[in-house]
């Protein structure tokens, strides 16, 4: 903390214009042999022939003398009130300061923290916000896992512990504060004998419990490896900032959960197929993965990539209302049992429709036997009016319909499937698409 | 030519503290200014033409933009470093600012190491 009356300069408060002037007109007034010095005996105001010096002090310390008579008091009360007044101002203003300084940390700490639902991008958030308000060797976030009944590391920089340090509640100082749920300054970790050292020895420890309606989600620990003495207001900031990193920390776990769930309910609706046509066992999860790295090498957006990924693994949904007799049929299809069949795009298509967070995949899952040349279905559309989801789901259906051979055609070789879809270039496939696949598949990166 | 910095805000605490704030500047012979409205604002800019100006958007008489307006437009005072302060809660109309010529804004609360860090860069100190 600044020591206020160092910044009390009687200089500063009598030179002010209409100070100085009020001042001029007082010792003119009283007695004109008055003058008014600094603490070095620098004449500031009036003249310095006066008889006698008072200093002009306050709280045990001088600012500066008055000379002149015994009228000179009168002065030296004036100032002595006015560097009193101007003490007052000085401290309240760096206190509320302060304030605006905490203020100001806490609104930047919590749009940071809370911009995102990517648990990685929330740890690292964390980890900076703390780095930002107090001196640490060694910042680790601690989660509790429900299951194991430990507490996980889901953020860590320093030396002190690893990615996968595990501690069990009430092990440590960590486990203790996690069980009694109240923050803790430990300045000297050599005269409390629940230190457990991690990875490296410690010297200063803050930690606090990250808390969530009443109960605690984990811990925050920040650690220096030489002694450091930290202050309540150092443990203030940081319970706040916990505050805000629980939320952030489960938002973007449930988040994961859920998009976990998401994807795990789109596979098994997938896989429905596949177990009425074991034949096709594993098609969407294989054409999904070509797709990816074909969309990569592409140069797909993030938006795109996500749209590919779940339009790969849904592609095929509408044979489900194709009868086993045709679906199941090995020799070759007659005109009617082909358009029955041919129809599963568009059948898929519908069947998204009623499921908004699908939306996006519709087009891609619709139009994943159209064919550049415009001579595909359902819509015949053509080159690049066919979403380019559906271009790239295409080369990759293709190739591992020719290399497995479950449609009613027999397997071939890798080599001779993909010489085959570089000679279907410009025809049935997005040639752009067809450069990107072959490159991955000469690399062997399919 | 000796520094000035100029504080045009109604609102007394922000002044204030902004001086306290920029206070240290002063023993590097840098002149603190202050104004209570837009008019008087504009009044002090143009007599003595500060290198750096903190500006209050909401103000009687005449606000921000008006006075950013009128500097950087139509008195062409480019030279003249304008940051706009903005109460939090109330979204800044970057394309506004932009418009105006504002140099930058910032929120109140003020984060009195940012307005520090500021001058230093805006003076040269």
């Amino acid at each position: 903390m600044v020591n206020e009356i160092d910044q009390i300069k009687l200089k500063k408060i009598i030179t002010k214009k209409k100070i100085s002037k009020m001042l001029n007109g007082i010792i003119e007034s009283i007695d004109d042999r008055i003058g008014i010095l600094d603490v070095d005996g620098k004449l500031l105001l009036g003249t310095s022939e006066g008889s006698k010096k008072h200093s002009i002090d306050i709280e045990g310390i001088t600012l500066g003398y008055v000379t002149g008579g015994d009228k000179a008091v009168k002065v030296v009360e004036l100032l002595i009130y006015m560097s009193d007044a101007a003490l007052d101002s000085h401290t309240l203003a760096n206190e509320a300061l302060e304030k605006y300084k905490e203020i100001s940390l806490l609104y930047e700490m919590s749009e940071k923290i809370s911009s995102s639902l990517d648990s990685s991008k929330v740890s690292q958030l964390i980890i900076d916000q703390v780095k930002a308000l107090v001196k640490a060797d060694n910042v680790s976030v601690f989660r509790m896992n429900e299951e194991s009944k430990e507490l996980e590391i889901i953020a860590v920089t320093g030396s002190e512990y690893t990615q996968s340090a595990k501690i069990k509640s009430g092990e440590g100082i960590i486990g203790s504060v996690f069980l009694s749920k109240k923050s803790e300054i430990v300045n000297d970790t050599t005269k409390d004998n629940r230190y457990i050292s991690g990875s490296s020895n410690v010297s200063s420890i803050m930690c606090v419990p990250m808390m969530l309606k009443q109960r605690a989600s984990g811990v925050i620990k920040v650690s220096a490896i030489k002694h450091t003495e930290y202050s309540a207001e150092d443990l203030k900031l940081l319970v706040i900032l916990a505050t805000h990193a629980a939320v952030a920390v489960e938002n973007a776990w449930l988040y994961d959960r859920l998009a976990d769930t998401f994807f795990s309910t789109i596979n098994t609706l997938a896989e429905t197929i596949e177990i009425r046509h074991p034949s096709s066992k594993g098609h969407s999860k294989r054409v999904a993965k070509a797709s990816l790295s074909i969309g990569r090498t592409f140069g797909l957006s993030m938006k795109e990539m996500s749209d590919l990924r779940l339009a790969s693994v849904l592609h095929d949904i509408g044979k489900i209302g194709i009868p086993d007799n045709v679906l199941l049929k090995t020799s070759d299809l007659t005109a009617e049992e082909s358009r029955i069949m041919d129809r599963h795009s568009e059948a898929g298509a519908d069947m998204l429709k009623n499921i908004k967070q699908l939306k996006e995949v519709i087009p891609g899952v619709r139009a994943h036997h159209e064919r550049y040349d415009g001579t595909g279905f359902p819509d015949k559309l053509k080159g690049d009016k066919i979403p380019v989801v559906a271009r790239v789901l295409a080369v990759a259906n293709a190739f591992d319909n020719y290399v497995t051979g479950h449609n009613r055609q027999a397997a071939i070789l890798e080599d001779d499937a993909a010489e085959k879809i570089r000679k279907l270039s410009g025809t049935e496939f997005d040639p752009d698409v067809v450069r990107a696949f072959y490159k991955i598949f000469k690399d062997g990166k399919l | 030519m000796p520094k000035k910095i100029l504080i045009v805000d109604d609102e007394r605490p922000i002044r204030i503290l902004l001086e306290r704030t920029l206070e240290k500047f002063e023993d590097s012979g840098v002149e603190l200014l202050t104004a209570e409205n837009g008019a008087e604002g504009l009044e002090i800019i143009k007599r003595e033409l500060p290198n750096l100006v903190f500006l209050d958007v909401m103000m009687p008489k005449m606000d921000g933009f008006t006075v950013c307006n009128t500097v950087k437009n139509e008195l062409k005072l480019k030279d003249i470093y304008i940051v706009m302060l903005t109460a939090k809660g109330q979204e800044f109309d970057k394309q506004k600012g932009q418009d105006v010529g504002a140099d930058i804004y910032m929120t109140k609360p003020f984060n009195p190491a940012d307005v520090a860090k500021k001058a230093a860069e805006v003076l040269g100190l």
